[in-house]
């Protein structure tokens, strides 16, 4: 995450689910601090899937451990919606903690990610950034439907195939200026020398 | 035979967010700081209830474990705010004792009562860095022993 990039989410929209009231506002608070302005929250996924069918929205965040239906079941719901947009919206899953009977369950809902609590505004950040990239594999199974979990062997996205980013240096900048120095020369830079004082 | 759909996504997010405008990631991460500071009063009064909660559920004979789960979880969400993160890892070895505890079948009412102990002196507490690493430790042997426990029975 370069520290000089731009991030715009002004008109992005964005949905916050928490049952916890306060954990909603510090979510809240730190998504407004980035600049997000249209913000929906819903105390439970019950709420959350009324918001998801009414309105469009960019970005999901939801708390994975919540009463009668958790995270990982609402973003299950959302990647069976049958109108495409909504099915494909970005959804990270934050918890505090994940059970052992829950990890599969985690893995399988379909998430783009699963953050730990207690939340920090770098790997939220770094987060909406990597889910806001450019082209990604989607897989839709019998019982998965969700981003291509085999990123690491994605290779380069397909905006730079040639692996730089726009805002790389230039590959001439790391090149060599001129010849290499003989051993000579390089015996001479490293030999003790009496110095005058 | 099931039936298997690949294809490209590019979310709106992705165009939305390299709009002209906004923030740079520097200034985005320093006003999410102080957002996060700014509500650090809410999160110590968080903290506070739940390990008031915890304490109130403990003293109660055959207290449910779910209900210590969830505020050990309710814990664990207002850690972000303290540079220390000694609380939220004895509030997380908390959560995975109640969790393997409860699917070994069991109960373990004292590993809980040593954990809300623990909790109580790593919070508001001028505990140096050798006495928290040293309760940590102590958690952690705690909790292993489901384990050894589980290696011992196999």
């Amino acid at each position: 995450m370069q520290s000089t990039a731009r991030v715009n989410l002004e008109n992005a929209a964005g949905l916050i689910v928490d049952d916890n009231a306060q954990a909603l506002d510090l979510l809240a608070s730190v998504l407004s601090s980035f600049g997000m302005k249209d913000l929906a929250r819903a105390s439970s996924a019950m709420e959350a899937m009324d918001v998801i069918k009414s309105r469009r929205i960019d970005l999901i965040m939801t708390d994975g451990q919540m009463p009668v239906m958790d995270g990982y079941d609402f973003v299950r719901w959302v990647r069976t919606q049958p109108d495409e947009e909504k099915r494909l919206t970005p959804a990270i899953v934050v918890t505090a903690h994940s059970r052992k009977s829950q990890v599969m369950r985690a893995r399988d809902c379909g998430a783009n990610f699963i953050i730990t609590k207690p939340i920090t505004p770098k790997v939220i950040l770094e987060r909406i950034l990597w889910v806001s990239q450019g082209k990604r594999m989607f897989i839709e199974t019998d019982n998965y439907i969700g981003p291509d979990r085999r990123f690491k062997q994605a290779g380069m996205p397909e905006e730079f195939p040639d692996g730089r980013r726009r805002d790389d240096q230039p590959a001439e900048v790391g090149a060599l200026a001129g010849d290499n120095m003989s051993q000579e020369e390089l015996n001479n830079m490293i030999a003790p020398q009496k110095v005058a004082l | 035979m099931s039936v298997v759909r690949k294809f490209m996504v590019t979310p709106r997010l992705a165009s939305l967010i390299k709009a002209p405008g906004g923030l740079y990631v520097a200034e985005a991460l320093k006003r999410g700081a102080a957002a996060v500071e700014a509500s650090r009063d809410t999160c110590l009064s968080e903290v506070d209830a739940a390990l008031e909660e915890m304490d109130a559920l403990a003293k109660t004979p055959g207290f449910d474990p779910e209900a210590m789960y969830n505020q050990s979880a309710r814990l664990i969400c207002f850690c972000g705010a303290f540079s220390d993160d000694s609380l939220v890892t004895a509030a997380r070895s908390l959560c995975e004792l109640l969790d393997r505890a409860g699917e070994a079948g069991r109960r373990d009412d004292r590993g809980v009562k040593v954990h809300l102990a623990s909790l109580r002196l790593l919070h508001r507490t001028e505990a140096d860095d050798e006495t928290r690493k040293a309760i940590l430790a102590g958690l952690a042997q705690v909790v292993d022993r489901y384990e050894r426990d589980a290696k011992a029975e196999a």
